[in-house]
């Protein structure tokens, strides 16, 4: 039993005080309850899509051996002078809320323009290369997510299970030490105008 | 005037001796040798970044080049212009620089008319052109408001087989000599072409190459029938088609520099390739898929 019910002192007041204590903890339980399964249905959906990673994985990897090749293939001048053709893309970082969760993400504001690259097998490897790079951002997206959530998941756990295991039966208990209280002083009560009464 | 011609081509003979061989390429793209393990490479340290090592194998290249240039005038304007298309290749990267990101530059080590230390300090495509007009490797300003940088590019080649063929022109050789390493500069035009016709198309590349008096690579182009370009098939050509016919041809003659030129020109590219695959920790295989070894 939480120490500060123990020292509640004992009267109608503080039952009605404990009750609505108490509804308030179960109330609050189920909504937890609630987001606790939102949150683990959001967390298995992003963990599902994550899956995708080793594809991504693969895919970069693929796109940077064909840059490579490409890289050693015309030589380093050429390399760097049709690279320098590319227009970088622009990147933000922003807040996006996963079920009420912010997370921190990287979203693609313009992608790279490669119009200037005339040469055909530049511009392949380029967008290429930048398909692959924009679904590793898709995935580091998901993963910065699935962990927000789930440091959300592990704090909302923690106090449903506080509520489930601790505060609700403390008051269930309180409740229960003021009702028998009341309902013994009831009793009391009873008794002495029955006394009264009768003589 | 036969006399100078023999002693250029006896040097080159000479320096054709030092040319890295296969054997070479191996044990360099392996890591076995270092590359400042053969005499003309000792300069490449092994310390240097990748820009500084290759821009000190393009060095070795101009050296080679140079020193016949220099030590037979009668040839110097043929054998400059052939050094000259480095020249070009930088103002295409500064081309590409005012076009692009602006990004900092790696220029051939080659500077005999504007130089990449002038060159990079253009700032217009115009002026670009400009500036090559003034030293006289284009002979006059293409109108460009409405060209690409392709159209651009394409027209900085086909004033480089200009120049080639100019200096040729200007050369003391014989009419024979003259002849064959005219053929020589416009197949080696159509290869150029032959990239510039994937880009911007067959019909545009030919007909530009018309305008341009060099129609004679155009027909060429046709002859080649290149289905898909590829830079390492075009090296190929130019290695076993151009330069192994011209040595086998004309060993003691002008075209045999021409030749050696080109030996010269691949060695410098295939070391480009060979230290960008092991900067980049390519496997030795791979690396030596992509290089032109002639001996």
């Amino acid at each position: 039993m939480a120490s500060w019910l123990a020292f509640l002192p004992p009267s109608r007041g503080t039952l009605q005080l404990l009750r609505n204590r108490l509804e308030l903890a179960r109330r609050g339980l189920t909504v937890l309850q609630m987001r606790r399964e939102m949150l683990a249905r959001e967390l298995v959906r992003l963990l599902t899509e994550l899956k995708k990673r080793r594809e991504a994985e693969d895919a970069f990897a693929r796109a940077l051996q064909r840059a490579a090749v490409l890289r050693f293939s015309r030589g380093e001048f050429e390399f760097r002078s049709m690279a320098s053709l590319a227009k970088p893309p622009r990147v933000e970082i922003v807040t996006v809320s996963y079920q009420g969760v912010p997370v921190r993400q990287a979203r693609v504001v313009e992608g790279p323009d490669l119009t200037g690259m005339h040469d055909p097998e530049f511009r392949e490897v380029a967008e290429e290369l930048w398909k692959a790079l924009a679904s590793m951002i898709e995935v580091a997206n998901m993963e910065e997510a699935a962990a927000e959530v789930g440091k959300q998941l592990v704090r909302i756990n923690q106090v449903a299970n506080s509520l489930e295991k601790s505060v609700i039966p403390s008051l269930e208990d309180a409740v229960k030490r003021v009702e028998e209280w009341v309902a013994s002083r009831e009793l009391e009560d009873f008794i002495r105008v029955m006394r009264l009464r009768g003589g | 005037m036969v006399r100078v011609e023999l002693y250029a081509v006896v040097r080159a003979h000479g320096l054709k001796s030092r040319l890295l061989r296969r054997n070479d390429y191996e044990a360099i793209a392996s890591g076995e040798k270092g590359l400042y393990e053969h005499p003309d490479y000792s300069a490449v340290s092994d310390r240097d970044t990748l820009e500084e090592k290759v821009e000190k194998v393009y060095r070795v290249y101009v050296r080679r080049v140079s020193l016949l240039a220099s030590s037979t005038p009668e040839l110097s304007p043929f054998l400059n212009a052939l050094l000259d298309r480095l020249e070009f290749e930088n103002s295409k990267i500064q081309l590409r620089r005012l076009a692009g990101s602006e990004a900092y530059a790696l220029f051939y080590p080659y500077g005999r008319h504007i130089g990449p230390s002038r060159l990079s300090t253009i700032r217009s495509g115009r002026e670009v052109w400009k500036a090559l007009s003034e030293v006289g490797l284009v002979e006059e300003v293409p109108q460009l408001e409405e060209g690409t940088l392709a159209d651009q590019e394409f027209a900085l080649d086909l004033a480089y087989y200009r120049h080639l063929l100019r200096g040729i022109e200007a050369s003391k050789i014989s009419r024979s000599c003259k002849g064959r390493l005219e053929r020589a500069a416009l197949q080696e035009c159509a290869l150029a072409l032959s990239y510039w016709s994937s880009i911007l198309g067959f019909d545009m590349v030919l007909d530009a190459a018309r305008r341009t008096g060099m129609g004679g690579a155009g027909e060429l182009l046709q002859e080649l029938a290149v289905k898909k370009w590829s830079t390492v098939e075009a090296e190929r050509r130019l290695a076993f088609t151009i330069a192994k016919t011209l040595e086998k041809e004309y060993p003691l003659e002008a075209p045999f520099l021409y030749a050696f030129e080109i030996y010269s020109r691949l060695e410098a590219k295939n070391l480009e390739r060979i230290l960008t695959g092991l900067h980049l920790g390519s496997s030795r295989e791979e690396v030596l898929k992509y290089c032109v070894i002639v001996h």
